[in-house]
């Protein structure tokens, strides 16, 4: 990103620009692990450390992938399925603390978003998407795998029933035209454009994020449901997808 | 009164549908408890709106602000004024937070863009704007208003006929919107009373 100066090891890169904060992740293609999400997090205690207006603006360093969601060979490679359940609750939990964060969140979509790639995306209170690349899915049901409560209560809060539906039962995938149709994102753009619209939205944010109390209250409730469903309510009916994938790392004998 | 009815509110003012909760009088209140009870109190008001037993229209003749927007959602239409007025919750600009009642009221009658745009933007939305997103029903010069909004009234009457199914029914549709406006508190919200108090107060 011509922006930024991007040390190449640093996975998840936080800057200061005024009242903007600007989340990169740069890792490749932004699979989560255990470690991504707590330096994401790290991130987050970071932003909150400030006072008075701000507005978190999220994207990513890779050319095509905003986040190609869960790393499934981390996730089929861990020893035990507690181990599972344990980063599937980990990575919904951060879900929850983003879809209320206390200050404006913006996420600018540089490309594919897809899994839990594309719940990252609709945690954040406004989405900004080039216009000529790049595509939206969740394509848990094409490979036979559950949705946990919470990954299904932020993307459902976001969007109407039968955009949802189409999202969830069919694995639609979303072009940008189609995003912005359904209301998936609020704004295409050009790709040479995507970091000036983000700013410019970000700087139109800011102040409402000024009492940060107030801005965090008023998120925790719109999505007081979600966030119950990311942080109390576990893995329900999904308990055995997740300890499906488990079996999947195991070598066939 | 029994059968058929429907009712239609409406302002006298000849620009104002309502700018909601009354700064001054809050300002004027001695004790943080008593706004609360003015909250909780206005919560009771629109539950009772909300699952009112007759159809139920507000004629949006003017500006519908904070409070006075949550009380035209509560009604099961809206028909607002085509040329003049808008409607608005501008809490966030004032760093004041929505109690869970007063998000639910406006929360479970609009598309989640729109009320994002409505509570986290304070966006102002005109006439045309509000028809778009379909917070209001139908928009018609002033002159108009009145008999606008008869017809409707005429025509939704008759369902209000068995008071008994048309009030349970918006019990079952309003379920959650009327537990949170009755049973749940003001929860985190609590703190927006002080700078209530505070907003009613003359500048020195």
């Amino acid at each position: 990103m011509e922006n930024f100066k991007l040390d190449p090891n640093e996975e998840v890169v936080l800057k200061r620009e005024g009242d903007i904060f600007w989340l990169i992740l740069n890792n490749k293609m932004n699979n989560f692990t255990f470690d991504f999400v707590r330096k994401i997090d790290a991130k987050l205690d970071e932003v909150l450390e400030s006072k008075g207006a701000a507005c978190l603006v999220t994207t990513s360093s890779h050319p095509k992938v905003f986040s190609s969601g869960l790393d499934l060979r981390f996730l089929t490679g861990l020893p035990h399925r507690d181990d599972v359940h344990n980063f599937l609750l980990e990575f919904i939990r951060l879900l929850g603390r983003l879809i209320a964060f206390p200050i404006p969140t913006v996420a600018l979509i540089n490309g594919h978003a897809i899994a839990g790639g594309f719940m990252l995306a609709m945690v954040h209170d406004f989405r900004i998407m080039r216009n000529d690349l790049g595509f939206l899915t969740l394509n848990e049901i094409d490979i036979g795998m559950t949705i946990t409560p919470g990954m299904n209560a932020v993307v459902q809060c976001k969007v109407d029933p039968s955009t949802h539906r189409d999202i969830l039962l069919n694995a639609r995938k979303f072009n940008s035209k189609e995003a912005l149709e359904h209301h998936i994102v609020d704004k295409l753009v050009d790709m040479k454009d995507l970091i000036s619209e983000g700013r410019k939205l970000a700087e139109e944010l800011a102040p409402k994020g000024e009492v940060r109390e107030a801005y965090g209250q008023m998120k925790s409730e719109i999505y007081a449901r979600e966030v119950e469903l990311c942080t109390n309510v576990g893995l329900r009916g999904a308990l055995k997808g997740a300890e499906k994938l488990v079996s999947w790392g195991k070598p066939k004998l | 009164s029994e059968g058929a009815a429907c009712l239609v509110t409406t302002s006298s003012h000849p620009k104002v549908f309502s700018s909601g909760l009354d700064l001054k009088y809050m300002a004027g209140c001695k004790e943080k408890e008593d706004v609360l009870s003015l909250l909780m109190e206005t919560h009771r008001l629109f539950a009772r709106m909300l699952t009112f037993p007759i159809p139920t229209i507000a004629l949006i003749n003017g500006a519908a602000v904070a409070g006075g927007f949550m009380f035209a959602m509560a009604h099961d239409f809206r028909i607002m004024r085509s040329d003049f007025g808008f409607c608005q919750i501008n809490e966030i600009e004032h760093g004041l937070p929505l109690p869970p009642g007063m998000n639910a009221v406006m929360q479970g009658k609009l598309a989640p863009k729109v009320y994002r745009d409505l509570a986290l933007r304070a966006k102002k939305f005109s006439p045309e704007e509000a028809l778009k997103v379909k917070m209001v029903d139908k928009i018609v010069p002033a002159k108009d208003l009145i008999s606008e909004a008869k017809k409707l009234g005429e025509e939704l009457a008759p369902k209000g006929e068995v008071r008994e199914a048309y009030g349970q029914m918006k019990t079952e549709i309003y379920e959650r919107e009327f537990h949170m406006l009755t049973n749940v508190g003001l929860r985190g919200s609590v703190f927006g009373a002080e700078k209530l108090m505070s907003m009613g107060k003359p500048k020195l």
